[in-house]
């Protein structure tokens, strides 16, 4: 979402730029005391060494976009648009001698194409006799598993002009660097040369290592004196001593050059390839051998970028005594605190370093550069903290500040502790089992639950409603458990049942039913965003991913526990021993969007990792995490490292087609049985122009749509490829190195620190090793009983399921925003009941659906309607409509069209009406989601969905009574009841009724119905048979279209 | 940002702003127990009543249309110079390397305003001083599903409300026999329509936009076969009937009553759809005017008429989409169709709704999910030279509803890549939209996973210089 906030980071970003700018303006450094060369004298020893320019490259981590320090240098640096260079913790050898410091070095990477990733011009041309020129590299292999040499092209170059960012820097330009000797005793081989011009290239003997620190030293040099004259040599010295100097490991003389070095850059080519990673480090230019091989850059950096406007601050820095009152008197009143403006808090000492949201603000080490003083030091009174007027700090308070980050940020962890992430929240607090309330009249209590409902009757003063006819009963418990209306021979055979436990064997009868299972999945489907395509612009089909749908059917009728069914889901790839079916619940994982022409892999990638996060704090947690994505959560007690921590479970998986193994997995291999004709098109469409570039090969052997570990999976599962215009890719080698990084305001470009895999710590402290699956360690902490969320979120979404609303009505947001519960202790005493039984979903069912309180009529009474009118305490069977789903199944059961096969592939809208399955088993393409679906409020697998809308417009009631659909269930409905009741009139109508309303008419219905049933003498017919079936179909037709048959009584 | 939105909420909140307060009560009572039919009134006056918003799928070139550039004339076949290269921002297919394309369309001032339009809009160029030009719309996403997203929802995600259910759920629709969102889809060729487009997002279902096909009309409306309007009337009665014993048995209750009325809607609805839809009633004038007799302009034409009609029957807000711009290739060729298919069209909606004097109070917008790049798409030569897709820097405009004709704002650099002047995200013209047909996007807001939605979530502010 975030990655369109680019109008607010741009303006973040120029802030920062302009500080940037302010700082090194303000430096005590003045660029005079440097170039006092003569370019008129020829020397091989300066008089005095001077760097001219240098870069240190310790930038803070993230992107080199512009960036703007070191000295020398006219502008800020310049990167390809192509290929952007980071600036990283450096792999090289660490030269620095602070100890505070942790090397930096830039990190570059191919771009399998000519490519100037970064490129900066001097502040000064040069043109003076003697230049050197010196920077490190270390070359970081990739990860090709072939013996053969894998050629490589780097260059530092030196040039007049810029170029773009495909310039070649050529043409009479030197070029310090590596690349593949053409002859010569390496000739085949990657060594250090140097060129002017493509032609003159001098080999050296020196081969390019992988993984090696190397220091390369090139000098730039006239024969003839004169700024006229040109750069016509060029040596260069690898990792060389002092005393080198007049070894050179190559040179190259004699040749047409420039006379004037104005831009400096690096250039990859066509033999870098983007897995290739080159550090460069340590760029200086200076007029002497000395001046670039005596000091490392870094070292110069430090020293050059003492003090503040002057005033250096040279005494110990005193946290207590100096820094603690200024911060405080000055910052903190915005700055602290958990909901600081702007999100920078000042008063916990790893929040300076980013810790909660990424972006740092100082590190122990690196005053001059960090944001804290660029923000009180800025020029501007608009850019400046404290702002508004404020008075600035004075320059010495600020040199103090940026002497106490130079000398290591000490902190005073009494004075300021870092504050634990705790919550008074009930929501986090631990689950204990309460004592069932003792109430006033036992006779109603049936299961416990109502004695906790009874109670609140009683504290409210409220009245139950008597227990509702046993008719009722009947066509509820079949709504609510299986999703279908009974039949009227089901009807009769539960009122003709007399025994004490008829409604417990009705309801054991129906947990038992394999329709069941299709009726509750559908619910956790729709938690599980899943769908059968990849959503997105091009939503081209994913024919494997019904299978997932089948699992979760089976497993509610399974009564799989839950915390096995969350295990399953979160971590079936890693699980042992290894069974189709955990693979296949890796589908909760595996329904995230693709995007099919995100041209950013980057972006891809992260909405991916953004999607499964989000539906697994929403259906697991029940917590809005999305909302930390970009920044600390506003209302909860979950920072955005918690979100990117989270997200580090998942991050070194990919999803896509996993081939099964057991037998009992195969199924049809026809794509064209299952898929809508038009997106089947598409599909081939697609995959023809995959198998053309290579890049799939149909499979037939059976397949799943799930998620895959690179690390964790069981190594036995195959991935195959997957149909998209921008194929997902599966690359193990990358994937496996994958780390997670805290998205700064959640842009996907934005890299802050690296976090490593954590649960939300207000949830419980993340033990230091997960172990080698930490999705399985994910999982196990996610089912255990300690978890104050999982069971409570889950008995809460099943009472919302039974009565429409949950004991917290945000059945999705647990959290300090989310809905006071309406009973916290019934919701904590189902909690602990479905742990202490096996985490059976099947028996909080029970609790529920034998209780008197469901059993309640929905009945009006005015008196407990003035003191709960909207029935939160249920002193009643609240009103509730049928989904999207039982509305068509139900149809199709009083026309006894309904086909009752179980599971397997989906049915396309073409074959609709000749395999009239349940509603569940259309084809769900998120764009094409079935009409009655998009019609009543289904989603459409793009979220997380705890709870559908009830939407009531205009074009429900035009779908139901106009549609062919509609009008085909009306006539077979129509058959069927003159089939059972011949025509009898009478007879017709109480057969019609009780196929769809599982009663019989009372008088007044049976008038009302005659009515409508009378001939009218003006209808044009061949005959009055032909009238009497069309009248009898209008009036099946209108009882489709009650009320009371799509609301569960 | 999020903090000054919060605190805004807040104040309207107890500063009684009607609309928001009463959505957010209206949220209240549906996220409790009762379907509550607010009274939606605007924020503050509005000064368009109905939008309609011509959608150009693919993406016509800025270049070609609305914003010439001279310079693009001389340096045709050209590198991008470095100094604009420069600014682009670092998008995909940005096609910066690639060489410079004049436009192949020639451009003419038009009106007292004297604004240039391409020679691909001659009709429409007749109304350019009703036209404001925005010249430098941008965002960074240079895909169509998403881009389109962005373009009608705000982000590219596609799970948030189309500006239309906005606008749907804040006002309501002025018909009562008419739903207040309606979309129609012409020449799908090319990138397929994105449902969010319409979509109700977390808004509930009864907002989003009702996709019409404008030969058939308001779907379902047409009754199967066995019924007659007397019939159909019984049978209504019956269903009446019965639900209100039902509702009897049950008590006071909103959702049942709302389900009750919807039939009594819905009756209305089928009654009066195909009326809309009936075009014979239209003068040869009027027909000609939108092209319904030619083959290029039939299509759109009668989407474009079908628009006034919905207007003039209190329909809140149009959507017109057509395909078919996007010109990776022969752009000559196909934005000549794509002019072809609209010029003719639009220019009659424009006229026809100012000779009706409806044009006063219906806001026209016109723009495409992006604009396209200066430069050729890869290396093809002559006619056959296409165009990438670039969202840095494109064009869009309004007209009616309030809007200051016969301006400009904003530009685009010397080639038109990237706005130099008053740069504006989509998000920032969905504030102005809204805020011309009265609605404060700070205000209107959707309690959703307890969050207090608003249209902008990612800021967006009223071009008030878009207003006379």
């Amino acid at each position: 979402m975030n990655r369109n906030n680019l109008s607010i980071r741009n303006l973040l970003f120029f802030l920062f730029c302009f500080c940037i700018l302010s700082v090194l303006f303000l430096t005590e450094f003045s660029p005079q005391s440097f170039g006092d060369d003569k370019p008129e004298t020829p020397k091989s020893k300066a008089t005095s060494d001077v760097l001219i320019a240098y870069d240190a490259f310790d930038y803070p981590i993230g992107l080199l976009k512009e960036a703007d320090q070191g000295v020398g240098w006219k502008e800020p640096w310049r990167v390809s648009r192509v290929a952007v260079p980071e600036v990283v913790d450096s792999p090289m050898t660490a030269t620095t001698t602070e100890p505070n410091l942790s090397p930096r070095g830039l990190q570059i990477q191919g771009a399998n194409g000519r490519n100037n990733p970064l490129r900066r011009t001097l502040a000064q041309p040069l043109s003076q006799r003697e230049v050197f020129v010196h920077f490190k590299i270390h070359y970081q292999e990739d990860q090709k598993a072939s013996s053969e040499v894998d050629p490589e092209f780097f260059v530092l170059w030196l040039d007049r002009l810029e170029g773009g960012d495909a310039a070649t820097h050529a043409a009479n330009v030197p070029n310090i660097g590596i690349h593949i000797a053409d002859r010569g005793p390496k000739k085949g081989k990657n060594v250090f040369m140097v060129r002017i011009g493509a032609a003159q290239t001098a080999w050296s003997k020196i081969e390019l290592e992988a993984n090696r620190t190397f220091r390369v030293v090139g000098r730039l040099s006239k024969t003839q004196a004169g700024a006229r004259a040109d750069y016509d040599r060029l040596d260069m010295w690898v990792d060389p001593q002092l005393a080198d100097l007049n070894s050179p490991d190559a040179t190259i003389s004699g040749v047409q050059s420039l006379s004037l070095v104005q831009w400096i850059g690096f250039s990859t080519g066509l033999k870098t390839e983007s897995t290739d990673r080159i550090y460069v480090d340590d760029l200086m230019i200076g007029n002497s051998w000395e001046s670039v091989l005596t000091d490392s850059a870094v070292q110069i950096a430090t020293q050059q970028h003492r003090g503040h406007n002057g005033i250096v601050w040279n005494k110990t820095v005193d946290f207590k005594q100096h820094v603690y009152p200024l911060l405080k008197s000055r910052c903190f009143e915005c700055h602290s605190g958990t909901n600081p403006d702007s999100g920078f808090r000042l008063d916990v000492h790893r929040e300076l370093l980013g810790y909660s949201i990424g972006e740092v603000l100082a590190e122990p080490g690196r005053g001059h550069r960090s944001r804290l003083i660029k923000s009180i030091a800025a020029e501007s009174a608009e850019d400046r903290m404290p702002p508004d007027g404020d008075d600035p700090l004075t320059d010495e308070q600020i040199a103090m500040l940026q002497a106490w980050i130079d000398q290591g940020m000490k902190w005073d962890d009494q004075l300021l502790p870092t504050p634990q992430r705790g919550s008074d929240h009930w929501a986090f607090q631990p689950i204990t089992r309460p004592d069932v309330p003792q109430v006033e009249n036992p006779d109603w209590v049936r299961t416990q639950v109502d004695a906790f409902i009874a109670k609140s009757h009683a504290d409210a003063g409220l009245q139950h409603a008597p227990e509702a006819e046993r008719r009722t009963l009947v066509r509820r418990l079949y709504l609510d458990l299986i999703g279908l209306p009974p039949t009227p021979e089901e009807v009769e055979d539960f009122l003709g049942d007399q025994s004490q436990s008829a409604y417990e064997m009705l309801v054991e009868r129906l947990l038992r039913s394999p329709h069941y299972g299709e009726r509750w999945g559908r619910y956790w489907l729709d938690l599980a965003r899943w769908a059968e395509s990849q959503g997105y612009q091009h939503d081209i089909v994913r024919p494997y991913a019904w299978r997932y749908r089948d699992y979760v059917i089976n497993s509610f009728n399974e009564d799989k526990p839950y915390d096995r069914f969350l295990k399953e889901q979160l971590a079936g790839d890693e699980l042992q021993p290894y069974s189709d079916e955990n693979l296949i619940a890796t589908g909760f994982l595996g329904a995230a969007r693709i995007s099919g022409n995100q041209e950013d892999d980057n972006i891809q990638r992260n909405d991916v990792l953004v999607d499964i996060v989000n539906a697994v704090g929403s259906t697991m947690l029940g917590l809005t995490l999305e909302c930390a994505q970009c920044h600390n959560h506003k209302f909860d007690p979950v920072s955005q490292r918690d979100y990117y921590q989270l997200q580090a479970f998942f991050t070194n998986g990919q999803l896509g087609n996993l081939s099964l193994r057991e037998a009992s997995s195969s199924s049809p291999t026809d794509l064209e049985k299952w898929i809508p004709k038009a997106a089947y098109a598409f599909y081939k469409k697609e995959v023809n122009t995959l198998v053309k570039r290579k890049m799939y090969e149909p499979v037939t052997e059976p397949q799943t749509w799930g998620y895959l570990s690179a690390i964790t999976s069981d190594p036995q599962i195959q991935r195959n490829p997957v149909v998209n215009r921008r194929p997902i890719p599966w690359r193990p080698e990358i994937l496996k190195k994958a780390e997670t990084r805290l998205l700064i305001r959640g842009d996907a470009s934005s890299f802050g620190p690296k976090v490593n895999a954590a649960w939300p710590e207000v949830l419980g402290i993340t033990p230091s090793s997960l172990g080698d699956n930490p999705r399985s360690a994910l999982s196990n902490w996610m089912a255990s009983p300690q978890n104050p969320l999982v069971s409570r979120v889950w008995v809460n979404r099943i009472w919302q399921y039974h009565f429409g609303r949950g004991l917290v009505e945000s059945a999705s947001d647990f959290g300090v925003e989310g809905a006071e519960p309406t009973h916290q202790e019934l919701l904590d005493w189902l909690a602990t009941e479905l742990m202490n039984n096996n985490w059976s979903t099947k028996h909080i069912h029970r609790q529920i659906v034998l209780s008197s309180t469901y059993r309640q009529q929905r009945r009006h009474n005015a008196a407990n309607a003035k003191i709960d009118l909207n029935n939160k305490l249920l002193w009643r069977w609240p009103r509730r409509r049928l989904q999207a789903e039982a509305i068509r199944d139900s149809v199709l059961v009083t026309t006894g069209e309904l086909d009752r096969t179980l599971g397997s592939v989906s049915v396309p809208p073409e074959r609709e009406e000749q395999q009239l399955r349940r509603t569940i088993y259309l084809f769900q393409q998120r764009s094409e989601m079935p009409s009655v679906m998009a019609m009543f409020d289904a989603p459409s697998g793009i979220a997380s969905c705890s709870r559908r809308s009830v939407s009531t417009v205009a074009l429900q009631p035009l779908f139901m009574l106009n549609s062919q659909f509609m009008a085909k269930r009306a006539a077979a409905l129509a058959d069927v009841v003159s089939h059972i009741a011949g025509d009898n009139v009478d007879r017709q109508i109480e057969v019609a009724f009780e196929r769809t309303l599982s009663r019989k008419p009372d008088q007044q219905e049976l008038n009302m119905a005659r009515r409508i049933l009378q001939t009218d003498p003006n209808e044009p017919a061949n005959d009055e048979n032909e009238i009497a079936s069309r009248q009898l179909t209008r009036f099946c037709h209108a009882l489709l279209n009650l009320n009371e048959f799509v609301y569960i009584p | 940002m999020h903090m000054n939105r919060r605190m805004m909420l807040k104040e309207s909140a107890l500063g009684f702003g009607s609309l928001a307060l009463t959505a957010m009560l209206a949220e209240k009572s549906l996220s409790s127990d009762s379907t509550t039919r607010f009274s939606q009134q605007p924020h503050h006056t509005p000064t368009a009543q109905s939008i309609i918003f011509l959608f150009m799928s693919g993406g016509p070139g800025q270049t070609d249309t609305f914003d010439p550039k001279p310079a693009l004339d001389k340096l045709d076949g050209q590198r991008v110079p470095d100094s604009i290269a420069a600014t682009i921002p670092n998008i995909p297919r940005s096609g910066v390397n690639s060489k410079l394309f004049a436009s192949p369309f020639s451009f003419q001032q038009y009106g007292e305003s004297g604004i240039p339009v391409s020679s691909l809009f001659p009709r429409t160029a007749q109304m350019v001083d009703d036209l404001c030009i925005v010249r430098s719309m941008n965002h960074r996403v240079p895909v169509h599903g998403p881009g389109e997203c962005i373009a009608l929802t705000g982000t590219g995600v596609g799970d948030r409300p189309s500006m239309g259910a906005w606008v749907n759920y804040g006002l309501g629709s002025a018909s009562k026999n008419l739903p207040g969102f309606m979309t129609f889809l012409s020449n799908v060729s090319g990138p397929p329509p994105q449902l969010p487009g319409w979509g109700s997002g977390f808004l509930p279902a009864r907002y989003q936009g009702t996709l019409v096909d404008g030969n058939k009309g308001v779907p379902y409306t047409e009754m199967p076969g066995g019924y007659t309007e007397a019939n159909r009337r019984q049978q209504l009665d019956f269903i009446n009937e019965m639900n209100r014993r039902h509702l009897a048995l049950s008590g006071p209750d909103s959702e049942l009553e709302a389900r009750i009325d919807s039939y009594e809607l819905g009756y209305r609805m089928q009654a009066s759809a195909p009326e809309v839809f009936d075009l014979t009633s239209e003068s040869t004038h009027t027909r000609s005017m939108y092209g319904l007799d030619e083959k290029e302009t039939a299509e759109f034409g009668t989407h474009c008429l079908l628009a006034r009609r919905l207007v003039e029957r209190g329909v809140r807000c149009i959507q017109l989409r057509n395909g078919g711009w996007d010109a990776h290739s022969n752009l000559t060729s196909n934005h000549l169709k794509g002019g072809q298919r609209t010029d003719q069209p639009i220019a009659g909606l424009l006229q026809d709704l100012k000779e009706r004097g409806l044009l006063d109070s219906t806001l026209v917008v016109w723009g495409g999910e992006f604009g396209r790049t200066p430069t050729i798409e890869g290396s093809r030569t002559g006619k056959s030279r296409g165009r990438d897709h670039s969202p840095a820097g494109y064009t869009m405009w309004l007209a009616g509803g309030g809007v200051k004709g016969g301006q400009i704002i904003g530009a685009t650099d010397d080639l038109g890549y990237v706005p130099i002047e008053r740069p504006l995200s989509p998000a920032d013209m969905h504030a102005t939209l809204l805020h011309a047909l009265g609605i404060d996007q700070h205000r209107l807001s959707y309690n959703h996973n307890n969050r207090d939605e608003i249209p902008t979530v990612f800021g967006g502010e009223v071009v008030q210089d878009v207003f006379a």
